[in-house]
């Protein structure tokens, strides 16, 4: 196998501290013949094709960390992997105060066996690094949506990067009161000595971010037509239905029995991105 | 690790990262201290503030214990 090929970057998002569904993933790419490597933004994950493997896989929190390079370059780094060592967790990789490590052992015991303990790592990283920024995304959204809502301007560009903006702080903010949620729950399994399964915001949350998206198109939509401004309306209704279109794609690339149907609806999804993108301008500059 | 899983019998075990972080917990709260590292072997000895602790609980679960036997046996 080419260079090339032998390594692969996947993107998939989680919550930061979803360890529960990160593990299963990264566990499923293994049973799929693919190992990681390294974890390198928010949603990328570099995998090197191997052969098939059922392997474990342990995700957890180091909040003296800030960054990969100051937990690699710290002195307690050694005598903490070679403890881990000792019962078969190998280090894969590090990013931010995640630390991911993998076993190939059958029935190995887990890395993290009290759940208090690693609750009080996962909170004090995240009182650490995640608090400022959440509160600071979430004053951001506070104050773009409701300027979204308030002003009494519309441009062809700042209500939609307002838009954006104040979506991307609603998300920041929903994985933020996520967490809290998760959190009481954990705090409750672990008092009777249980682990407390971390996901993705449950289906509440996930219905509210929706609501929210379609909120801010309608709210940038109506402006738009108040102000005679179609050419923003017409960008963000065909914006929606590009979305809509690969939304349906992706499901549909991911029930795909081959690769080559695979391959073709990623095709389609591209030539619909580009097209978006040429017909967004090209209504931009008939108006 | 092997040794808490011996001392009770199974029924306790501890994994590797909660070690790390329980002995790192212990050292900054006074219970435990280093003793000697020989390499990748690290020595650690109760000191007398975590005798007092150790003692409070065994207390504490003595206590729960004879409540137990008092109401139910």
């Amino acid at each position: 196998m080419s260079q090339e090929k032998s390594f692969k970057t996947f993107r998939k998002n989680f919550g930061y501290y979803d360890r529960t569904g990160i593990q299963e993933y990264l566990e499923q790419k293994a049973s799929e013949g693919w190992r990681l490597v390294k974890k390198q933004f928010a949603s990328e994950w570099e995998f090197k094709k191997t052969e098939p493997q059922k392997l474990h896989y342990a995700i957890t929190y180091l909040p003296q960390y800030s960054n990969e390079g100051s937990f690699l370059l710290s002195k307690d780094k050694k005598e903490y992997l070679e403890l881990c060592a000792a019962s078969g967790w190998q280090f894969v990789c590090a990013y931010k105060n995640m630390v991911i490590f993998l076993n190939e052992e059958e029935n190995p015991l887990p890395l993290e066996t009290d759940p208090e303990v690693e609750l009080t790592l996962i909170h004090k990283s995240f009182l650490k690094h995640d608090l400022p920024k959440s509160i600071f995304s979430f004053a951001f959204f506070m104050i773009a949506f409701f300027y979204l809502l308030f002003s009494d301007t519309v441009s062809k560009g700042v209500d939609l990067v307002l838009g954006f903006f104040a979506f991307l702080s609603f998300y920041t903010a929903i994985d933020f009161f996520g967490y809290l949620r998760w959190r009481k729950k954990a705090l409750a399994a672990a008092a009777t000595g249980k682990f407390s399964r971390t996901g993705i915001p449950d289906k509440l949350l996930s219905a509210l971010m929706d609501v929210f998206l379609i909120l801010c198109v309608a709210i940038i939509i109506i402006k738009s037509i108040i102000m005679s401004e179609w050419e923003t309306s017409i960008v963000i209704a065909v914006i929606a239905v590009m979305v809509i279109l690969n939304e349906i794609l992706d499901k549909l690339k991911k029930k795909a029995e081959n690769n080559w149907k695979k391959n073709l609806f990623k095709f389609v999804s591209f030539l619909i991105y580009v097209a978006t993108i040429f017909f967004a301008n090209y209504i931009l500059d008939l108006f | 690790m092997d040794k808490v899983s011996q001392m009770t019998d199974g029924r306790v075990k501890v994994g590797s990262g909660t070690l790390y972080n329980l002995l790192e917990q212990f050292l900054d709260s006074g219970i435990i201290i280093q003793t000697k590292a020989e390499g990748r072997r690290r020595n650690y000895v109760l000191t007398e503030k975590g005798k007092d602790v150790l003692r409070c609980e065994y207390e504490r679960l003595c206590s729960q214990a004879e409540d137990y036997r008092k109401m139910f046996l």
